[in-house]
């Protein structure tokens, strides 16, 4: 065993390390700044993605060809661990280029790559994805968005819904019924949609925590010209699949959760009608627990490093790592809530220093535990793939989708 | 980043597996548990394979290895239910080993690498001395029973006692494990000698970190055995395998596991470089291990319906082994207790 990184893992480390300390903002500490407004934020995170790119941070792992920084999966990681320790406006790009752009490599033409692939990276354009619908989420072949090829176009009728960032963003990868009499998933296909074509009409959700980062997408009569098209017509779920795949590669992304950490740090400073916080055998009983848990995600995350270093794709144990961290955020952000009696129930801004971040972990935990496959879905695909355990009997994949939707 | 045992010793866990498998099916172990008897072939076969003597340095017949081997042979212990005296390799010996004086070492140690001998710790409570004599009764001990010396804490020592000596006494204690024996020592007057270290923690972070293992052996076979299991049973007209009530209990119990998995493996690698983090890493191990164990215990008998509580089916001896090692070397809630004064202290690992 050795946790020390290659020779040229650890120079890209120490160079990467003295790029963020000349260019990265000032570091703030736990917990993500927060935003005013998208136009603010949007902006900060161009700024930032324009720097990367000009350094060959934006994209490590992608082709120097595109703008990428031609490295490997082990350096983008690197590069995370140590960014991570600054404030820098995240979110913007992650769906962009850890899920659109890697599937826009794979599938898409020449042509394709040449248009998109650089500008995504350099920043200059930002990109959603437009999967879920309102009867199609964890069952995604159910979606019933249409695209119907009408000369060299294809004409999309339907509606998309959670689509995060949709608001600022200029492109989309969008899956679309192209065939209604084939079978649920063999009626599929990807496209790229330019989200300023006329047509597309985004419209904010206001979400649990009053932010609007995601979106209804309302799609009337948008044309997607055929070159935009990633996969034959009906292949799109393999497509889909590639990209969520993709999804789950992304590993090592942030989601801004606290953890075992931030309730050390509160507790040790919090001060309850019964003593203080970290004194009390239930809050050590939950920080040792919750630490178990975080400390053998990172470790696990080293097991992955482990076998990408020996050319291997990473194991199963990525899919444990939003399963375990999503609820356990939930629950230590509940806990230091109710630490705080009647307080517990003011906006996280009114409970002083680090409590936003507490707020956030309450709210966003459980967007984290539906977004990207529920915690259900997660269980399923562990138990099936990884355990090898059947598949729940279905009826419905074998007959053509129109009779099954009708 | 090589976070993972050797491709050597990744081989040598798999013989280590395949050789318990056959030298302790889990036939023997269901027999154990009537009879109460150690499992002397599996004990010779790890004798063969040098795990008796890789915690025990060359100078008294050991190989050196270090605790890694032990580690993987744990593991494989734990996979097969075994009844092996592990006090005496997990503990004893790696006490002795760095608490016992010269002389002490050069008599016990040769004869625990060979496995011509078993040694006990008997250091719950303290007992009195007088002229390097011992007087008192310890109980449960585990390991005791048959064991050729005991390790005990009086006035702040450790004392060796030779078991052969007449003014001991042993007496088999009933346990819910019979596989993991347990018995009532009583000291008279027994002569004993003075160990040269008292710091008895580095041998019990190796005890904690081997039985973890231990534990993780026991629940990925529990695991396994559900899933098979879960694939033949069928129930209204589906295997239940395909249910998800089964299928996200079982997806769990993975989960629980695989952390477990990471933690032992960083235990052992602190263990085995001697890194000042092992009280920290070795805490964590137990802690999770431990929880893995009862809940992959408890969890996989319940997908065998009914005949996971008889005696024919395989639950009760992962339920009965998972009980018996967490009751082992302290409570699973003191060592989270434990583990939490450290993390508030603001103790972080090396890596
Ligand atoms: C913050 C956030 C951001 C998102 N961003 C995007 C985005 O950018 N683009 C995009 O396309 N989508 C996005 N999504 C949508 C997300 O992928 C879906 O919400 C998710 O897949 C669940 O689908 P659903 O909401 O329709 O819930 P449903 O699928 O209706 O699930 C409802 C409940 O039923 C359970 N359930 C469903 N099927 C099963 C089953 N087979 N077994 C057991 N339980 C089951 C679920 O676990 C859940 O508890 C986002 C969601 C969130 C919360």
């Amino acid at each position: 065993m050795d946790f020390a990184d290659s020779p040229i893992d650890a120079q890209f480390r120490a160079q990467a390390r003295e790029w963020l300390a000349a260019h990265a903002p000032v570091t703030r500490g736990r917990g993500r700044v927060a935003w005013p407004d998208d136009a603010t934020l949007v902006a900060a995170a161009r700024e930032w993605q324009s720097k990367k790119a000009a350094a060959g941070y934006a994209a490590i792992a992608l082709p120097r060809e595109y703008g990428g920084g031609g490295g490997t999966t082990t350096q983008q990681i690197i590069f995370r661990q140590e960014e991570e320790r600054y404030d820098v406006p995240f979110g913007v790009y992650e769906i962009g280029l850890g899920m659109c752009v890697p599937t826009l490599l794979a599938l898409g033409s020449d042509k394709v790559k040449e248009r998109f692939v650089a500008r995504a990276i350099s920043g200059a354009e930002i990109w959603c994805q437009l999967f879920s619908e309102p009867a199609a989420g964890s069952d995604l072949a159910a979606l019933r968005t249409k695209a119907v090829k009408t000369g060299e176009n294809w004409l999309v009728d339907g509606q998309k819904v959670w689509t995060t960032g949709a608001q600022f963003s200029d492109y989309g990868l969008l899956l679309a019924r192209t065939d209604s009499s084939a079978t649920k998933h063999a009626g599929l296909t990807l496209f790229i949609i330019d989200m300023r074509a006329p047509g597309v009409e985004v419209r904010p959700i206001r979400q649990l925590d009053g932010g609007v980062e995601f979106n209804e997408v309302f799609l009337s009569g948008v044309m997607i010209p055929d070159e935009f098209r990633l996969t034959v017509p009906g292949g799109g779920w393999a497509g889909a699949m590639t990209t969520l795949m993709f999804e789950r590669l992304n590993v090592g992304a942030n989601i801004g959760l606290i953890d075992s950490s931030t309730l050390i740090d509160i507790s040790r400073r919090l001060e309850t009608s019964t003593g203080r916080a970290s004194d009390d055998p239930h809050v050590r009983d939950i920080i040792a627990q919750a630490y178990l848990n975080d400390r053998g995600l990172k470790l696990l995350t080293y097991r992955t490093l482990t076998n990408l270093g020996r050319g291997q794709l990473p194991g199963p144990e990525q899919s444990i790592t939003k399963l375990v961290i999503a609820s356990q955020a939930q629950l230590i952000a509940n806990l230091l809530l109710d630490l705080r009696g009647q307080e517990g129930a003011l906006v996280g801004s009114a409970l002083g220093d680090g409590w936003e971040a507490v707020e956030r972990s309450w709210s966003f935990g459980a967007a984290m535990r539906i977004a990207g496959g529920t915690d259900e879905i997660l269980r399923n695909v562990i138990a099936e793939r990884v355990l090898g355990l059947p598949a729940a009997k279905r009826d419905d994949t074998t007959r053509p989708f129109n009779e099954d939707a009708a | 980043m090589e976070f993972d045992f050797s491709e050597d010793y990744r081989l040598l866990a798999d013989q280590l597996r395949r050789a318990l498998e056959e030298a302790a099916p889990l036939e023997a172990a269901r027999k154990t548990v009537d009879t109460g008897q150690i499992n002397v072939t599996a004990w010779e076969l790890l004798g063969e394979m040098g795990i008796l003597a890789s915690g025990i340095s060359t100078d008294f017949g050991g190989n050196g290895l270090g605790p890694l081997p032990l580690c993987l042979a744990a593991e494989a212990i734990g996979w097969s239910v075994a009844a092996i005296p592990t006090a005496s390799l997990y503990h004893a010996t790696p006490l002795i080993q760095s608490c016992g004086s010269p002389e002490q070492q050069d008599r016990w140690l040769p004869a625990l690498a060979s496995g011509s001998a078993t040694a006990c710790v008997a250091t719950d409570s303290a007992l009195a001395v007088e002229d390097d004599h011992i007087t008192g009764v310890i109980s449960p001990v585990s390991g005791g029973t048959g064991a050729s010396v005991a390790i005990v804490r009086a006035n702040n020592q450790l004392w060796l006692v030779d078991m052969a000596e007449n003014a001991v006494e042993q007496e088999a204690l009933e346990s819910r494990d019979p596989g993991r024996q347990l018995c009532r020592i009583t000291f008279r007057n027994t002569p004993a000698t003075r160990m040269t270290g008292d710091d008895a923690d580095l041998a019990l972070n190796h005890a904690v970190v081997c039985v973890a293992f231990e534990q993780i052996g026991g629940a990925s076979r529990a695991l396994n055995g559900a899933i098979d299991y879960s694939r033949e049973r069928r129930a209204f007209g589906q295997t239940i395998g395909s249910y998800q009530a089964i299928k996200h209990k079982l997806a769990d119990i993975w989960t629980k596991i695989e952390i477990a998995r990471a933690h032992a493996m960083y235990a052992a690698w602190s263990l085995g470089t001697g890194a000042v983090d092992l009280p920290l890493a070795a805490a964590a191990a137990r802690a999770s291990a431990t929880e893995a164990y009862l809940f992959a215990a408890q969890e996989t008998l319940q997908v065998h319906g009914g005949y996971g509580f008889t005696f024919e089916s395989d639950s009760h001896l992962f339920y009965r082994r998972a009980r018996a090692l967490a009751a082992c070397y302290g409570p699973a809630v003191e060592w989270r207790s434990r583990l939490a004064a450290r993390l508030i202290a603001g103790e972080t690992t090396k890596h």
